[in-house]
């Protein structure tokens, strides 16, 4: 695609300590986040999208984990080349992040206006009038009423919406140039997760931040993001722009994912799942890990040979050895139809 | 009752208990602690038959021996009395003292919780502040105060302590107590016509079974320490009778003729609280287990 | 908040007066005779009545109770049957050496428990972590006074490097002399406390440093200081400091055969002299004035929830 990715990640392992040794969860995912842009990271629970991001932020528990081999380059900078020293005046300032649970994620202890506050402080220097003052403008950025007197108050008086705003607004508050949203609404009410993905999309767009999206709600994507990876078993298994992605879908995985999709539904299709469970880091399957879960799977080829991510149509990418030789065309039909349901469907929440 | 959780006897009513000692077992720690105050009994039960001297028996011509002159292994005190004799009868002093406290804080704070959750209202109420009153008095500044009206020694100190270690023990009774009143089993049987008050009780003992076996260990090293301080002070054990916190005062008066005396009596009395502190926390491991498998 | 700290401060009143009964009743529980300890041993049955008198002693027992507190509320905690001499002014001359003794001793507890916690805690299963947890466990199980002896053995006999005994008030010692005279005492008291600190402030900090605000406390980009001091530790520090506060009362206790040790005319030595000549009025002034402070402290480690805990404030 475009020249000059923000975010480039490469060739990226992480393993995991475990009593058997390390564990590898995440075995060479691959994306690029465009500056200004947003990207979605797709998978089910258990397929190295939020150890991914986690590693982005270089948040990985460091005891337990290591990092064997890959590139995460921000702006053309190998973050893990950096000390952890180096690394924490980009954090807050070049990238920040928002976790899926935004009851638990803010600090008991002091008042919310007092979190944006210090992290102002650390960043900028400012006084800590100055950076109140902030910290009041970026609570009413992201819609909490009455900024300057909530901030005064504690994270146990607002609601599961209000504190993911809070936990919003202290992203933001240093004007980082990447946000990564790890699964931000997943914990919330329907009705607030719309309003939530709507904030999102607005400072996305007004303040021209870039956003990778963590989520295994491809409604959420269809809706907010402008590229798709979609990763498998710790590996990505499928990138395109999104309605290349939801039109012509490249992996059977990807298809059984928009498949499953609720807004499918509507659309009078069958609400199918994908049978079976991500398989665990030390039981993988031999040859695509997939196969085992995979309808289109052959035997003799998709259970020995290993796949690789290679181009199947331009910059559309795929992990999938009978996609790649041409042997299934058709993945699934009228998925325009579900990318309009879902769009429609989400406006409706938003509204 | 310090040691005999192990292999209790082989009958299908048991067998909760059985799973419990075993999984307190499994701990090398809990294992090497009940070793530990096994024999520390063993020593008490047969001190006589074990010790090389008499431990009163004054060599005047051997005194001040430091340890590792034969036949004196630890020494001799400064009246020229056997130190390894005089420690191992003061270990029934060590087994005997906090059984005494831990006795009269079990039958105080079990009665007393018992009935504080029983009735409730007035009497909880009264009961409570009373456990609130005798647990902001320090245990050590109580038992003195208790020994100023009934004279030194070891027996009175205990009571002592005992009375001021009770209100922990009131407290876990209570709040159990409350608990099972509010089930409804206790009103069935209220209805078939048992005495109330006995089925309270055959209802929450079993129930706090494991709470009271830590707080009773735990109590069992205060005990020790308090008896060993209030000895050290001359208000406890009284002379010629050994025990460690009574040779301390010894080693403590004789620190420049002596001053190897203090080894001995301190490292058996914290290996000893060490046991029961290191058991209380095993056991309490042992519960969350049992918690955690239900 | 107001109202929640003026709860706490009532709730204290019936305690004491439980403990000022129980403490009054003390001297009914003598085998003997109070009004003929005070008289003396060579003293007629008529002296005997006359000072039984004097004493009130002849009056009902609740008023008598009633009467006593009474002057104790004011003040009057009698005078001492041995020397004569008023127990408020013992007890106020002893004071200032316990409560330096026992405030030293906490200092060390705290800055020695936290210190080693907080490293123990930051890394659970490192090498510096087993060693303080087993440093911890050892220094909960050693009498106080057995580690006062040796220390008082190897570093004031052997290498002379503190006093052996005695007590200098910062009036005649100034600083230095009176911190001389009490770090071996403080130290040795304040060991016990310093290992249950130690345990509780790792506990505290491994737990808060898996929660997930400190994950957030990271990722925006503290320094590693802000994230310990500021946000780990305000959030580990209620048992901290509940564990303090159940603390004093031990290191009053404790104070009493440390005192004793290091020949330091604290309430301590006077409670022995007290309990061993039977000497009631100081006996009894003792536990009230103790127990107050006991109950004194309780009341700030409550009141200091309402800054550690939010949530505390509204309830």
């Amino acid at each position: 695609m475009s020249s000059e990715a923000l975010l480039r990640i490469r060739d990226l392992r992480v393993e995991f300590a475990s009593d058997d040794g390390w564990q590898r969860v995440v075995d060479g995912a691959h994306l690029d986040v465009q500056p200004g842009g947003a990207r979605a990271l797709v998978g089910e629970s258990g397929s190295g999208k939020t150890v991914t991001a986690l590693a982005a932020m270089g948040l990985l528990p460091r005891r337990h984990s290591r990092i064997p081999t890959g590139r995460i380059e921000l702006a053309g900078q190998n973050l893990l080349d950096l000390s952890d020293r180096q690394l924490r005046p980009l954090r807050g300032t070049e990238l920040a992040m928002i976790f899926q649970e935004p009851m638990t994620s803010l600090n008991p202890a002091y008042t919310v206006g007092e979190q944006i506050a210090e992290t102002v402080r650390v960043h900028t220097g400012a006084s800590r009038k100055d950076a109140w003052r902030r910290a009041v403008e970026v609570l009413g950025e992201v819609g909490i009423p009455a900024a300057a007197r909530r901030a005064l108050e504690y994270p146990h008086t607002f609601s599961g919406g209000m504190r993911q705003r809070v936990m919003i607004a202290m992203a933001i508050s240093c004007r980082p140039k990447l946000l990564i949203a790890d699964e931000p609404t997943t914990a919330l009410d329907v009705t607030v997760q719309a309003s939530i993905l709507a904030l999102l999309r607005e400072l996305q767009e007004t303040t021209s931040m870039a956003v990778l999206l963590v989520t295994h709600d491809l409604g959420v994507v269809a809706d907010f993001c402008d590229d798709v990876t979609v990763m498998y078993a710790g590996q990505p298994v499928e990138e395109a722009d999104t309605v290349e992605l939801f039109g012509s879908p490249r992996h059977p995985y990807t298809s059984g994912l928009l498949q499953a999709m609720p807004q499918a539904a509507h659309t009078g299709l069958d609400l199918s799942s994908i049978p079976g469970v991500v398989p665990r880091a030390d039981r993988m399957p031999p040859g695509c890990r997939f196969h085992p879960r995979c309808s289109h799977a052959q035997e003799g080829l998709c259970d020995i040979a290993e796949p690789d991510l290679v181009p199947v149509d331009g910059a559309h990418t795929s992990r999938c050895l009978r996609i790649q030789r041409g042997e299934i065309d058709e993945l699934s039909r009228t998925v325009d139809d579900r990318v309009g349901a879902a769009r429609a469907d989400l406006d409706g929440r938003t509204l | 009752m310090v040691v005999d959780a192990p292999v209790p006897a082989a009958s299908p009513t048991r067998s909760p208990m059985r799973v419990f000692a075993r999984r307190v077992l499994r701990s090398k720690v809990n294992l090497a602690c009940l070793v530990f105050l096994g024999l520390v009994v063993v020593c008490a039960v047969f001190a006589p038959v074990i010790a090389p001297f008499d431990p009163n028996l004054q060599h005047l011509d051997s005194r001040y021996l430091p340890p590792f002159r034969w036949p004196y292994v630890f020494g001799t005190d400064d009246l020229g009395r056997d130190v390894l004799s005089r420690a191992l009868l003061a270990s029934r002093v060590s087994v005997i003292a906090p059984l005494i406290s831990v006795g009269v804080a079990l039958a105080l704070g079990v009665s007393f919780g018992l009935a504080a959750g029983f009735v409730g209202g007035r009497v909880d109420s009264v009961l409570g502040r009373l456990a609130d009153a005798v647990n902001s008095i320090p245990a050590l500044v109580l038992a003195l105060a208790v020994i100023a009206v009934l004279g030194p020694g070891l027996v009175n100190a205990m009571l002592a302590v005992g009375l001021a270690s009770a209100p922990r023990l009131f407290r876990v009774v209570r709040g159990a107590t409350l608990a099972v009143r509010e089930e409804t089993y206790i009103e069935a049987s209220t209805v078939v016509g048992c005495s109330r008050l006995r089925t309270v009780a055959v209802h929450v003992l079993p129930n706090i079974r494991s709470p009271l076996l830590v707080q009773t260990s735990l109590l069992m090293s205060f005990a020790l320490l308090a008896e060993a301080s209030l000895s050290f002070l001359g208000l406890g054990i009284q002379p010629p009778d050994p025990s460690w916190g009574a040779m301390l005062r010894t080693a403590f008066e004789q620190q420049f003729l002596g001053p190897w005396l203090v080894v001995v009596p301190g490292l058996l009395i914290m290996c000893m609280v060490l046991s029961f502190n290191l058991l209380g926390d095993g056991i309490r491991d042992a519960i969350g287990r049992e918690r955690g498998t239900w | 908040m107001v109202t929640i700290v003026g709860r706490r401060i009532i709730a204290i009143v019936p305690v004491l007066l439980i403990v000022s009964f129980l403490t009054f009743s003390l001297t009914y529980l003598v085998p003997g005779d109070a009004a003929s300890v005070a008289a003396g041993d060579n003293a007629s049955a008529e002296q005997i009545e006359l000072v039984r008198r004097q004493l009130g002693l002849d009056r009902p027992f609740l008023v008598q109770y009633a009467s006593w507190l009474w002057h104790v509320a004011q003040g009057g905690l009698g005078t001492s049957l041995l020397s004569s001499r008023s127990v408020l002014t013992s007890l106020v001359e002893a004071l200032p050496v316990t409560l330096s003794l026992t405030l030293l001793a906490m200092l060390f507890a705290v800055v020695v428990g936290l210190l080693l916690g907080i490293l123990a805690g930051l890394r659970p299963g490192s090498a510096l972590d087993r060693i303080a947890t087993t440093v911890a466990s050892l220094g909960i199980s050693m009498p106080s006074f057995w580690l006062a002896l040796i220390l008082v053995n190897v570093v004031a006999l052997q290498f002379g490097l503190a006093p052996v005994a005695g007590y200098i008030s910062i009036a005649e010692g100034g600083l230095t002399g009176w911190f001389q005279h009490l770090l071996l005492p403080a130290v040795a008291l304040g060991t016990i406390t310093a290992a249950e600190v130690t345990r509780q402030t790792r506990a505290g900090v491994v737990d808060v440093g898996g929660q997930d605000y400190i994950r957030t406390a990271v990722a925006k980009g503290m320094p590693t200081r802000v994230v310990v001091v500021k946000h780990t530790l305000k959030n580990a520090a209620i048992p901290v400091v509940t564990v303090l506060g159940l603390q004093f009362g031990a290191l009053v206790g404790g104070a009493i055969v440390i005192e004793r040790i290091f020949g330091l005319p604290g309430l301590g030595t006077l409670a022995i002299d007290s309990v061993l000549n039977q000497d009631f009025p100081v006996v009894q002034g003792l536990v009230l004035m103790i127990t107050l402070f006991v109950l004194l402290v309780s009341f700030l480690v409550d009141t200091s929830y309402l800054y550690f805990n939010p949530k505390v404030r509204q309830s």
